[in-house]
């Protein structure tokens, strides 16, 4: 998912005043690398990585600046990698580093160990500045000068920033790292929370003296960790989540928990000012919702007006989460859509409840460390109709929300109103996935041969629902004719490279509100001679090409991480062959498949084929699932097994012999 | 319509601002228009303009570019164009930028100003470090029936960058007009590109000491998109007016680029004393590499060999810097540059070695252009150094870095080059396109057939691009990626396809070909009913079923040329016989050929198949002899071979 961040966590943390009470302003600890050092001595293991991360550490050092009142960063990064490969030195030897939040750069520093150690020290003139005003930053990047095969590449630069309360640090990335650590040092009356995640060693605090409180995480030799298929890759990489937690200048109790964030989230999104509920009204009978309608109609309605006349735009300028803006330029940000819904909502009187959650691609949003770093993304929990809408996610409808955001938990954020407040009441829910018959994937396909037996003409329909078919619903309307046309093309083509389309229809090609849910149903008619082979006059029929191109875990390589699912789905194919005329099959039962994996009594991953043969016509069945998101590491060969039985399916070929 | 168009370009030179948007249409009157006209766009550009000022001041040119372009919304999903961003850089610097959108208010329009502009850096460009940027924006309340609007200045700092004017791209254009007016005594040419000469009417009007030029098109289509289509300057009509000369304040007439000559006379300014800068560690480089019982060709060979080793491609292009290298002292401090360094430190390494090699400016195939028909900067974007010997031309890119010494990069084969001889002179050569014969997979496989599976091994060899593209795949920092690729690159049977071990040789060396040794497995291929076994010895079946849409406009691409070729025997089983054995076939056109020939032996059957495909740029009116080929080529590819067991 390619959404930027609503940085939720630094918008409501600004408002925050930490330095009650006695702070006195710190300087901070200078952070320097070695000077003069030698090059490592590597084992036989190492020399032969490519690409080994010999020392990474992160620092991060809190403290007041001189008014006493604004708490401050400086961050230090110092990486020193080995570059083994032509690839390996392309990849380390140009340096990016953000300016977003940044003070001042205090120092940057880099330098090349040579195979036959010579030192050569990056010319400080040679750091260029680039801007990003989109992304409210920029760099400050150079080249690593005088690298080659086997050097040593090593740079350290502290930056002095606005603080952050919530942070993260990942520590495991596509190539090994032999040193890692983590320090964090604050004032006394800070104290900060952390969980490691994926085996990455826990953060300790290490020394209590008068003047501050000091953290550290060391660990070594961490191993590079790849892409797996049905796998989520962020999700998975070591990291360290952190937080402030405690501020003994305002009071013993724990900051920012969830019910804070509730509160908070609530004051972000509400009250509607007056103009805003002036606009809201006007935009509401635009609308056209009809009052007397079920709920779930209603919110469809509004659903369309809001994603049909206003878009969601990632890099709106300040101010677009006020209804007005959005009203006067027809886009808006993740915040100020997601208002517009609820104002919209408000306006027709539907109880609701705002959801933030974080993609579980990238984290696993943990309930049990309250870290403000999971509110990222936007859902909205419609409670009469029990069900979610994903308000800046243009190609989904009510019901179907990314998937990224389902099957993890949220903080469900609930209006209560005692006597005349509204009061913001948090908790952590768990956002459940849609079960597989709600996408499901479904193929009919009848085929006959024609005279010569050198080519079949094949009638098929497939039809997409839910999830398979969210992006084409989106997409469809906003091509050209051309584009139409090739994407349908694109649907039978599936089914072989080189058919020749005779004839390509879809059932219906709008979606309006009210029949969103109907399925992008393909109708198609093609010949092509790819499924035929010829032996003499032996046919070698290739029937598994009907299902198209599979998806498999055929390799054997050494499983890491458990099964996780994009979402759950099924597929049902009816296939019908009309055995040409003094022919038959050798080799029928070929055409039966039967694997499953099970939790406990229930089966939730599913491939079964059956077949039988009538008046010189073969009907085939198959039903293929998958109903659970995730599936422990130790199963993975029972679900490996099922998603292959598909791709085995798809290589059967029957052989007909003249009877 | 015309004569209110004419009214506006004076109205714009007497105020200098733009007031083209017609406010006074009827907003109705022309969506209905333009809906009807392009029932099936989102947005078509109404205007789409440019015009050039070219005036003498003092010694110099001064030049400004005024852009102006409308934009009507027709569809009801036309946000996607409501973004909007304009280059700008060292040499075109974007001046006085107003965008906004019209609003359709009854019978008039109402515009909404832009007023949030951002600066950003290209994040997609392969150079590392540019000055350009880019100014985005989002102009406000887009929706169907709304008109936007953007015009700027451009200001061109040198009067050899005048660019070229497109009067087409991806959109629909209704007008679309290019102007150039310069005072006398600037005297211009205009080249011509994708029948523009043919389809642009143009029209040249002097007043006042001034003479504009102007080309205009009506109703202009939209350039469509195709896949592994050559670059938007193949095909989209264009007019690049060149500077030839002009005459200053004081009477002297000044040349800018009437010729290639200008061209090479302005470029040499750019290298001048890079050649023979001495310098002790280039020196000591040197000598560590080459001998002096080393012929020239082999020091060329050694140095070049060096260049591609160890300097790593990281381009900075800050200004005129986009021009100039650096010296080879700088570069070979650094360990990095960019074509031009790379360029300048072979050239003057091989100085520090007695050998004589020049800087070479070449386009590549991104350009269509050639020197004598666009002696503008324009026509090239890369730098080779180039080694001539007995006739003979040794073209040394070493952006290329496992590219074969005696092979151009594949990226500018056919292209047309400027080598610079000396400081006067200079040779316009065209670099060749390398012949399929010397890009070649050669693969030899035998395998046999035990328990539903195929096992075997074989070899392949990769020479010329063909190896030089694979080492790129190959090298990488973890063997896990290299795994992949080595399966997807002798992928055969199926996907149940299994490299089980491999052995890759000379991978880094480039006078050798890559030699890949492997053992593999392919499960569930072939069929076994009764007494008979069914097998297509077509294992690879690439290419195979690659035929060209019948609708296709555009030709397609191919890196380089190439023949592919195989011979895979399999080995009998015991007990068994060939029954039948598929016939032999061979097809041969231009562009694309195969030869497939079964042998039958004593132990086994062997196919030896090949194909080639010989073109660089695969043409429409050669599509159909492709797809000719292809079908009959996959015929061939689905043709089984059976084997029964003996009778006892």
């Amino acid at each position: 998912m390619n959404l930027k961040r609503d940085y939720i966590a630094i918008a409501l943390t600004l408002l925050m005043s930490l330095a009650l009470g006695n702070a006195y302003a710190q300087s901070y600890e200078k952070y320097d690398w070695e000077e003069d050092r030698k090059a490592f001595k590597l084992s036989e293991a190492e020399l032969s990585t490519p690409l080994l991360n010999l020392k990474r550490h992160t620092q991060y050092e809190y403290s007041y600046d001189e008014s006493k009142r604004n708490l401050i960063t400086y961050y230090t990064q110092h990486n020193i990698v080995k570059a083994g490969n032509d690839e390996a030195l392309e990849k380390s030897n140009r340096i990016y580093i953000s300016t977003s939040g940044v003070i001042d750069i205090v120092n940057v520093k880099a330098r090349t160990i040579n195979p036959d150690g010579t030192v050569k020290v990056l010319d400080s003139n040679n750091i260029k500045e680039v801007e990003d005003e989109e992304s409210g930053g920029g760099f400050k990047i150079f080249a690593i000068e005088g690298a080659e095969v086997g050097s040593e590449i090593e740079y350290v630069y502290t930056k002095k920033m606005q603080s952050g309360y919530f942070k993260r640090e990942y520590y495991q990335f596509g190539n090994p790292i032999r040193d890692a650590s983590f320090k964090l040092i604050c004032p006394e009356n800070l104290e900060f929370d952390f969980k490691s995640y994926n085996g990455l060693p826990n953060v300790e605090q290490i020394d209590t003296v008068d003047t501050g409180n000091t953290y550290v995480m060391k660990a070594s030799n961490i191993p590079l960790i790849r892409r797996e298929n049905f796998s989520a890759y962020n999700a998975n990489r070591m990291r360290v989540d952190f937080k402030l937690a405690y501020n003994s200048y305002a009071g013993r109790g724990r900051l920012f928990t969830w019910s804070d964030a509730a509160k908070r989230i609530h004051s972000l999104i509400y009250p509607f000012e007056k103009a805003e509920e002036k606009v809201l009204a006007k935009l509401f009978k635009q609308a056209k919702v009809n009052a007397a309608a079920p709920v779930r109609d209603q919110v469809a309605a509004i659903e369309h007006y809001v994603k049909t006349n206003f878009y969601y735009e990632e890099k709106s300028p300040e101010g677009a989460d006020r209804i007005s803006f959005i009203a006067d330029n027809k886009f808006g940000n993740k915040r100020g859509i997601t208002r517009l819904f609820v104002g919209l909502f408000d306006q027709a009187g539907i109880k609701h409840e705002i959801v933030l959650t974080e993609d579980r691609e990238q984290v696993k949003f943990d309930k049990g460390f309250d870290t403000w770093n999971y509110l990222n993304e936007y859902v909205i929990y419609i409670s009469d109709a029990d069900t979610y809408l994903a308000p800046y996610s243009f190609e989904y409808r009510l019901g179907l929300i990314p998937p990224e955001l389902t099957a993890t938990n949220g903080l469900f954020i609930k209006s209560m109103k005692v006597r005349d407040f509204e009061v913001p009441v948090g908790q952590v829910k768990y956002i459940p996935a849609l079960g597989y018959k709600e996408n499901m994937d479904n193929l009919s396909v009848e085929v006959n041969f024609d005279k010569s037996l050198t080519k079949t003409e094949v009638n098929m329909t497939r039809s997409f629902g839910g999830y398979t078919a969210s992006a084409m619903k989106a997409v469809y309307p906003l091509l050209e004719d051309d584009r139409k046309k090739e994407m349908l093309e694109g649907v039978v083509k599936f089914l072989a490279v080189d058919a020749e389309v005779e004839e390509v229809d879809l059932t219906q090609d709008k979606w309006d509100f009210k029949d969103w849910n109907k399925a992008f149903e393909v109708s198609g008619k093609f010949t092509t001679p790819s499924y035929l082979e010829q032996a003499g006059d032996v046919l070698l029929f290739k029937i598994g090409e009907l299902i198209g191109p599979q998806s498999e875990l055929y390799q054997d390589e050494e499983r890491l991480t458990e099964v996780e699912n994009d979402f759950n789905r099924g597929y049902l194919r009816k296939i019908t062959v009309n055995i040409p005329k003094g022919y038959s099959i050798q080799n029928p039962d070929d055409l039966k498949i039967d694997e499953e994996a099970k939790e406990g009594d229930k089966t939730i991953f599913k491939f079964i084929s059956t077949y039988q043969i009538e008046n010189n016509k073969l009907k085939i069945e198959i039903s293929e699932y998958y109903d659970q998101i995730y599936y422990p590491l130790d199963g993975f060969e029972a679900f490996r097994k099922v998603i292959n039985a598909a791709a085995d399916w798809n290589k059967i070929t029957l052989i007909l012999k003249k009877s | 319509m015309k004569k209110r168009l004419i009214a506006i370009v004076c109205m714009v030179f007497v105020f200098g601002s733009y007031v083209h948007a017609d406010k006074g249409d009827d907003p109705n009157k022309e969506f209905e228009k333009y809906k009807a006209a392009y029932p099936d766009e989102q947005v078509i550009y109404l205007k789409r303009y440019e015009e050039a000022d070219i005036s003498i001041v003092g010694d110099s040119l001064r030049i400004v570019i005024k852009h102006y372009e409308e934009m009507l919304h027709l569809g009801e999903n036309s946000t996607v164009y409501a973004k909007d961003k304009v280059y700008s850089s060292h040499f075109s610097r974007v001046d006085n930028l107003v965008a906004r959108t019209l609003i359709p208010v009854k019978k008039k329009y109402k515009p909404i100003p832009v007023t949030d502009i951002k600066e950003s850096f290209d994040s997609e460009s392969y150079v590392f470090y540019d000055d350009s940027k880019y100014l985005n924006f989002i102009y406000p309340a887009v929706q169907q029936r709304a008109k936007t609007t953007l015009a700027y200045d451009e200001v061109i700092k040198d009067p050899h960058f005048l660019g070229s004017y497109f009067f087409s791209t991806y959109l629909p254009i209704v007008h679309s007009r290019y102007s150039i007016t310069v005072d006398n005594g600037v005297e211009l040419q205009f080249k011509y590109f994708n029948g523009a000469d043919v389809s642009a009417i143009s029209s040249e009007k002097s007043e006042g000491g001034r003479t504009t030029y102007t080309f205009e098109m009506k109703n202009v289509d939209k350039e469509k998109y195709e896949s592994n289509a050559p670059t938007f300057n193949y095909r989209a009509p264009h007019v690049s007016p060149i500077i030839k000369h002009y005459t200053n304040s004081k009477g002297d007439k000044i040349n800018v680029l009437s010729s290639p000559k200008d061209l090479y006379q302005w470029y040499t300014s750019f290298i001048s004393d890079l050649k023979d800068n001495e310098n002790e560690e280039v020196a000591k480089i040197v000598n560590e590499i080459v001998t002096d019982q080393d012929t020239e060709l082999e020091k060329v060979k050694k140095i070049y060999r060096w260049v591609q080793e160890n300097i790593k491609y990281i381009a900075f292009e800050d200004g005129m810097r986009g021009f100039v290298p650096h010296n080879g002292a700088y570069v070979c401090d650094k360990r990095y540059g960019d074509c031009k360094d790379m360029s300048s430190i072979i050239v003057n390494m091989l100085h520090h070695a007695g050998v004589n090699a020049h800087f070479t400016w070449v386009g590549t195939r991104d350009l269509p252009y050639k020197y004598s028909e666009l002696p503008t900067p324009s026509v090239d974007n890369h730098m080779i150094a180039t080694y001539i010997k007995d006739g003979n031309y040794y073209f040394l890119d070493a952006t290329s870095q496992y590219n074969q010494f005696g092979l151009p990069s594949a990226m500018i084969q056919g292209k047309e080059c400027l080598i610079a001889i000396d400081d006067d002179k200079f040779e316009i050569k065209t670099i060749p396109e390398i012949k399929k014969e010397t890009n070649v997979m050669y693969d030899t496989s035998s395998f046999k057939v035990t328990d539903g599976q195929i096992i075997g091994s074989g070899k392949v060899t990769l020479t010329g691009y063909a190896k030089t593209f694979n080492t790129y795949k190959m090298v990488n920092t973890d063997k896990r990626t290299t795994d992949r690729y080595i399966t997807r690159l002798l992928s055969r049977g199926s996907n149940k396809f299994f490299v089980d071990q491999y052995d890759i040789a000379n991978l880094e060396d480039p006078t050798a070909p890559i030699e890949l040794a492997y053992d593999f497995r392919v499960e569930d291929y072939y069929k076994n009913i009764g007494d008979e076994i069914y097998f297509n010895m077509h294992l690879d079946k690439a290419v195979s079923g690659a035929l060209i849409e019948e609708d296709r406009k555009q030709p397609i691409e191919n890196d380089y040329k190439y023949i592919n070729h195989s011979v895979a025997t399999l080995e009998i089983p015991d007990g068994y016989t060939v029954k039948y054995m598929p016939e032999d076939t061979s097809f041969e056109n231009d562009v694309f050929g195969f030869s497939i020939r079964y042998i039958k032996e004593e132990s086994g059957v062997t196919l030896e198949k090949q194909y080639y495909l010989n073109y660089l740029l695969l043409e429409p009116k050669d599509f159909d002899a492709w797809n000719d080929g292809i079908k009959k080529f996959s015929e061939a590819n689905r043709q089984v071979l059976i084997l029964k067991k003996k009778d006892n």
